[in-house]
């Protein structure tokens, strides 16, 4: 390939060998390779979109287990005030609450979470529901330390 | 003509709808210019390959960013020079093995091509340029090979006319050392 005028003068200019002989390109490119190079570089937008994304879906999960938070921990407050409630009131032969490992407590939430109702709150007298119900510096407690778990835009909605 | 193209990557760009038809076409112009670019200054395919792939992921997300002040070409080349040249002092850096062992795997890399070529002077005009330092190398690679203005290079390199016409006359001169000593011609 003809080198431009200008550039050509420009070598003959300074007398060079390179104005006779021309230098090319020593390598030689893959066949298909453009082809190819453009469904990788696709693919790598593809893949770090994948990655950067988590993010949304994250903040999807974090939506729904916060909305799950809030009634999860006030019936296992219910719960437990329950059994503080009635503690005094155990028949003879029941298992007593300090005879209860924290591991059987646990389970036992965990099979029976659906049966918790909200609306038992309302069968304890309201010195009892004070004690249950977490104060505003509480809930702004738990907030601090779980800041990093909650979406900042459910956060937004909540104050 | 050059400019027609680029108007119509950018109008088909500027369009969510069409974002990836004028990132083809972007790619399907200037692709070849900028491998070529690349793999003068990286020698192996697999090096230049993987800092072109990087180009073209920061122009996709970057591409909103281009104000036209240069031609697009100029600011593709631009980001070529600079991914380019980050990759070679990240190379460097990892680099354990000594200067003479790392010319020597040049000169093999240099004669591979060079059984291709078959062309003495050829390889010999290549290994001279190959003793370029990295920033006389590029101004000798766009002026030379891609045949770009003064000015042009200006703009990517952010360097004046007169500095790169020193580098470009001193690069062209020590290729011609370069030949006489090896006394080939």
């Amino acid at each position: 390939m003809k080198k431009n005028k200008e550039i050509q003068e420009e070598l003959e200019g300074l007398n060079s060998i390179l104005s006779k002989k021309e230098l090319k390109d020593n390598f030689e490119i893959p066949a298909d390779y453009f082809e190819n190079f453009q469904k990788e570089v696709f693919n790598k937008l593809d893949i770090n979109e994948e990655l950067q994304s988590p993010k949304i879906g994250n903040a999807k999960t974090r939506r729904i287990n916060f909305r799950y938070t809030l009634p999860i921990a006030a019936s296992l407050a219910l719960l437990l005030g329950l059994f503080f409630f009635t503690q005094k009131n155990i028949p003879e032969g029941t298992i007593a609450m300090d005879q209860l490992s924290s591991e059987d407590i646990e389970s036992y939430i965990n099979e029976n979470i659906d049966d918790f109702d909200v609306e038992l709150l309302s069968m304890l007298d309201s010195d009892q529901q004070n004690l249950l119900i977490p104060n505003d510096v509480q809930i702004e407690d738990y907030l601090d330390e779980n800041l990093d778990d909650l979406d900042q835009s459910l956060i937004d909605e909540l104050f | 003509m050059e400019q027609e193209i680029d108007h119509k990557i950018l109008a088909l760009i500027q369009d969510k709808t069409s974002i990836d038809k004028g990132f083809r076409l972007l790619m399907d112009t200037y692709q070849e210019k900028l491998y070529r670019q690349v793999r003068r200054m990286l020698n192996e395919h697999a090096d230049a390959n993987d800092v072109l792939q990087n180009v073209m992921i920061k122009v996709y997300r970057s591409i909103h960013k281009f104000e036209g002040k240069s031609s697009l070409f100029t600011w593709l080349y631009r980001i070529a020079t600079n991914e380019t040249l980050t990759f070679i002092k990240s190379k460097k850096r990892k680099e354990t093995s000594s200067i003479d062992n790392e010319d020597l795997g040049l000169d093999k890399s240099l004669r591979a091509e060079h059984s291709i070529a078959s062309e003495e002077v050829q390889y010999y005009l290549n290994k001279a340029m190959e003793q370029l330092p990295e920033k006389q190398k590029l101004v000798f690679n766009m002026r030379y090979f891609d045949e770009m203005p003064y000015e042009e290079i200006s703009k990517v390199l952010d360097t004046s006319v007169g500095a790169l016409k020193a580098s470009y006359h001193h690069a062209v001169k020590k290729i011609e050392a370069f030949i006489r000593q090896a006394d080939i011609i």
